[in-house]
């Protein structure tokens, strides 16, 4: 699709991973298109587009000067709410630290994928 | 909308995975976690291999499976993740049914599959389904 990068061209030209790519995606921060399960991001806009500020952060196709003329947008942001009980993560992330030290590191993908294969 | 491979959940219940635990920490309440009916077999049959292999103790072990239960997740359960996952399955020339089980429900859901298993992922960009390798 011409003017248009995938998200793994994205994420190259912005020195950032796949998966912050498609977060800025779904919050917003990055404007694409989806076609399918397939996100595309404007080209030229994506020259312009400086990560770091939170507040006020440019949207594609807008203007450099425009995006930092902007007023930060705090107020305005949704707050942040955990899904999860941030309670239950600790406990949860308190205890895989425990196991962690006695078991060290665990390749996981491969445990789950011997299970799979042995069925 | 995310769909939970078991290997992104057992990461984060045995380990100390930074990028697995912001992206758990980082779910708000806005997203909803999905998983197929064998999520929970998996996990629990991975802290039982653990435990067999003396890697953990298995009190620890069923602390960690009560938290996960305990988790947000809807198991979905529809008999057409079946028959779908048996299209995959022979798509992708496998004989297995249990990868395809998620990629069947991340598709049916169009929730985003969330995998630390690099076979996952290649998988799902093959189906086209979204996925991300969580690292």
């Amino acid at each position: 699709m011409d003017g248009y990068v995938t998200v793994d061209q994205a994420a190259q030209r912005l020195g950032r991973s796949i998966e912050q790519v498609r977060r800025y995606l779904r919050e917003g921060r990055l404007r694409g298109r989806r076609i399918g399960q397939q996100w595309f991001i404007d080209e030229d806009a994506l020259a312009g587009w400086r990560p770091g500020r939170r507040e006020g952060v440019q949207r594609l196709g807008e203007p450099v000067a425009a995006y930092e003329a902007r007023p930060m947008e705090a107020g305005k942001r949704k707050k942040f709410k955990p899904l999860l009980d941030p309670e239950l993560m600790k406990e949860i992330e308190e205890t895989a630290r425990k196991i962690y030290e006695e078991a060290g590191e665990i390749d996981v993908a491969e445990l789950i994928r011997q299970d799979r294969e042995e069925h | 909308m995310y769909c939970l491979d078991a290997s992104f959940a057992v990461r984060y219940l045995s380990g100390e995975d930074a990028a697995v635990i912001r992206r758990w920490r980082s779910f708000s309440s806005d997203d909803e976690l999905v998983a197929p009916s064998l999520f929970r077999a998996e996990c629990t049959s991975a802290f039982a291999k653990l435990v067999h292999a003396g890697r953990t103790t298995e009190a620890l072990a069923q602390t960690q499976i009560a938290r996960m239960l305990r988790l947000p997740i809807r198991i979905v359960e529809r008999d057409a993740l079946y028959t779908r996952a048996l299209e995959i399955v022979c798509s992708l020339r496998k004989s297995k049914a249990y990868d395809a089980l998620y990629l069947a429900t991340a598709e049916h859901e169009a929730a985003e599959l969330l995998t630390v298993d690099d076979g996952m992922r290649d998988a799902a960009e093959r189906l086209g389904i979204a996925v991300s390798l969580v690292r």
